[in-house]
């Protein structure tokens, strides 16, 4: 082979081997995305996911929970919580809508579901109705609908420890 | 000393402990805090001694050199290693411009309630303005200052009355609290090391310095700015880890919005405190907002050789400010289509993580070279602390992805 012609095959690969790199870069970063987003398979898996949702939820309803108290203390401006809660309420939402769209895996019983998802909706409709509350600036009701909030993460907890493998 | 020499002192150590905290540091020491206490604040002690050791290095080629650190250290290792290092570092650096940009918005909407997409465009619009038409110097002073008040952390430490034995025996603590994986406790090292160690953070310390003309004879300006800004950050920073252990830790509360970030202060110290504590996310955000925009930009115009500055009137830099125009917009756009600021931050500082290396071993490389750097070469204590970072950065970069994607983010 001529020394041109080596030349030229080196030159030729160089692309081509950047361009099989750039794909298999490209490949790896959506399996990752995949693996991040998939649901959960088997039943130790559906477990431990349905085990972090309670504990978000119960980090939903706290977070608004303290908001409440320091508006209803005077120790924060009402923005200020009226974000605090709203966001609370956005993320116990989608917490709660990604748990019910979930397969129940064998070996784990209905009522894991149903329950999971029942404390989703009422940490929602908890956490909406003191969305609702602040935004008419009625924030004894705010203040009022927080002291449901403790019980009602009392028994996430107990639900989180209860559906862990 | 001359008053205006200790102002400037003043100025440049309250510019770089504002430079140690952007968005991805408050999210991450909120969320670091909420679930292990303070069994990561070695991490931030480690990540500071880290970014010192470089950013002193990154000043002192520039001083010597006078060309920005990291041209001179990509030059080193050929053509292909910059074009790639350049391209990785600006993808990245991009993402942290969004979400930079979003953690303004998002302070804004503590502040007044009006959701942080309505205020995406017009921060933009205003970071354009101060860009366009303020002198760097003055924007630095106003966001330097202003910074300050994110140590309304500390004294809400202080206030919340902790048990003192408790948190040092926290912090001395370095396995994950019950109920934690080790597989997240590793993350989160790794995710603090990419907040806190940041490459844009030496990159526009290094050209900065070019810029504001600093010669051998301001080392120890230089020094002092380094040696005394990016700790106090860091102090800052374990405060905020400290106030979210005292006020979520117990509860069990995980830390997903920035307005969680704020609610300690509020708790400890009142409105006046939140107050303080929203004008500290907004300074500290907005500042790195526009420090991410010159990092990139100038990563790019210091690869094709183009006349760039923040000294320099915008009109001067017709390239250099359409780069920073174009990431703006693009920012902008990213964040509009209402992806999780918050994500993209957990995402972008692990991925910055993982460049953390490739960044600083040029950087050391070229502060080694006697030819280039004379008697300011490295030092012993530099290329000891240089080659230790350079190994604790090379297992955070290799372990960075693969717990990325294991713990969903952080979330298992």
């Amino acid at each position: 082979m001529s020394r041109r012609a080596a030349a030229s095959g080196v030159r030729a690969g160089h692309p081509r081997r950047a361009a099989l790199v750039a794909l298999l870069l490209v490949a790896a970063a959506f399996a990752s995305l995949w693996y991040v987003q998939r649901p959960p398979r088997g039943e130790e898996s559906y477990r431990n996911r349905t085990a972090q949702t309670a504990g978000t939820l119960r980090s939903q309803v706290v977070t608004a929970q303290l908001w409440a108290e320091q508006v209803h203390d005077d120790r924060a401006m009402t923005q200020a919580a009226d974000v605090g809660i709203r966001e609370a309420e956005a993320a116990a939402q989608s917490a709660t809508s990604t748990q019910a769209t979930w397969d129940l895996p064998d070996g784990v019983p209905r009522g894991v579901r149903t329950e999971a998802v029942a404390l989703g909706d009422e940490v929602t409709t908890l956490v909406g109705d003191m969305r609702l509350a602040a935004h008419a600036e009625d924030w004894a009701e705010v203040h009022e609908l927080s002291t449901r909030a403790p019980r009602l993460a009392r028994r996430l907890t107990e639900f989180e420890q209860a559906v862990k493998p | 000393m001359s008053p205006g020499k200790l102002f400037a002192f003043t100025l440049g150590v309250m510019s770089a402990t504002g430079g140690f905290l952007d968005i991805g540091d408050l999210v991450t020491d909120a969320q670091v805090g909420a679930r292990f206490g303070l069994r990561l604040a070695w991490v931030t002690v480690l990540s500071a001694i880290g970014i010192v050791c470089f950013a002193e290095m990154a000043g002192r080629i520039a001083m010597k050199t006078r060309r920005p650190p990291m041209s001179v250290a990509r030059s080193r290792l050929g053509p292909r290693y910059a074009l790639v290092t350049m391209l990785a570092s600006v993808a990245v650096t991009g993402l942290l411009v969004m979400a930079e940009l979003s953690g303004v918005a998002l302070a804004l909407e503590i502040a007044s309630s009006i959701h942080y997409l309505a205020w995406v465009p017009l921060v933009a619009l205003v970071a354009f303005l101060v860009l366009w038409m303020l002198p760097f110097e003055a924007m630095e002073r106003v966001y330097g200052v202003l910074g300050l008040t994110t140590i309304v952390f500390v004294v809400a430490v202080w206030k919340l009355g902790p048990d003192w034995g408790g948190l040092a025996k926290s912090a001395l603590t370095t396995r994950p609290p019950e109920g934690e994986t080790w597989a997240a406790y590793a993350f989160f090292v790794a995710a603090l090391v990419g907040a806190q160690m940041t490459p844009y953070e030496s990159d526009f310390f290094g050209s900065g310095a070019v810029e504001s003309r600093w010669r051998p004879g301001d080392i120890a300006e230089m020094r002092v700015n380094v040696f005394v800004g990016f700790p106090l950050g860091a102090c800052i920073a374990i405060a905020i880890q400290a106030v979210a252990m005292l006020v979520f830790f117990g509860p069990g509360v995980h830390v997903e919005h920035l307005s969680q970030t704020t609610l300690p202060v509020s708790i400890a110290l009142g409105k006046v405190g939140l107050l303080l504590a929203i004008v500290g996310v907004f300074a500290v955000t907005f500042g790195a907002l526009l420090e991410t925009l010159f990092a990139a930009a100038y990563d790019i115009a210091q690869y094709f050789g183009w006349s760039y500055g923040r000294l320099q009137k915008p009109a001067r830099d017709a390239r250099f400010m359409t780069v920073v125009i174009l990431l703006l917009v693009a920012a902008t756009a990213f964040a509009l289509t209402t992806v999780d600021p918050i994500r993209v931050t957990i995402v972008a500082v692990t991925i910055s993580g993982m460049l953390l290396p490739f960044m600083f071993f040029p950087l050391l490389l070229a502060a080694n070279d006697r030819t280039v750097m004379g008697s300011m070469a490295n030092g012993r204590i530099s290329n000891a602390v240089g080659s230790v970072m350079l190994v604790v950065t090379s297992v955070v970069a290799t372990a960075a992805f693969p717990l990325l994607v294991l713990t969903r983010g952080g979330s298992s």
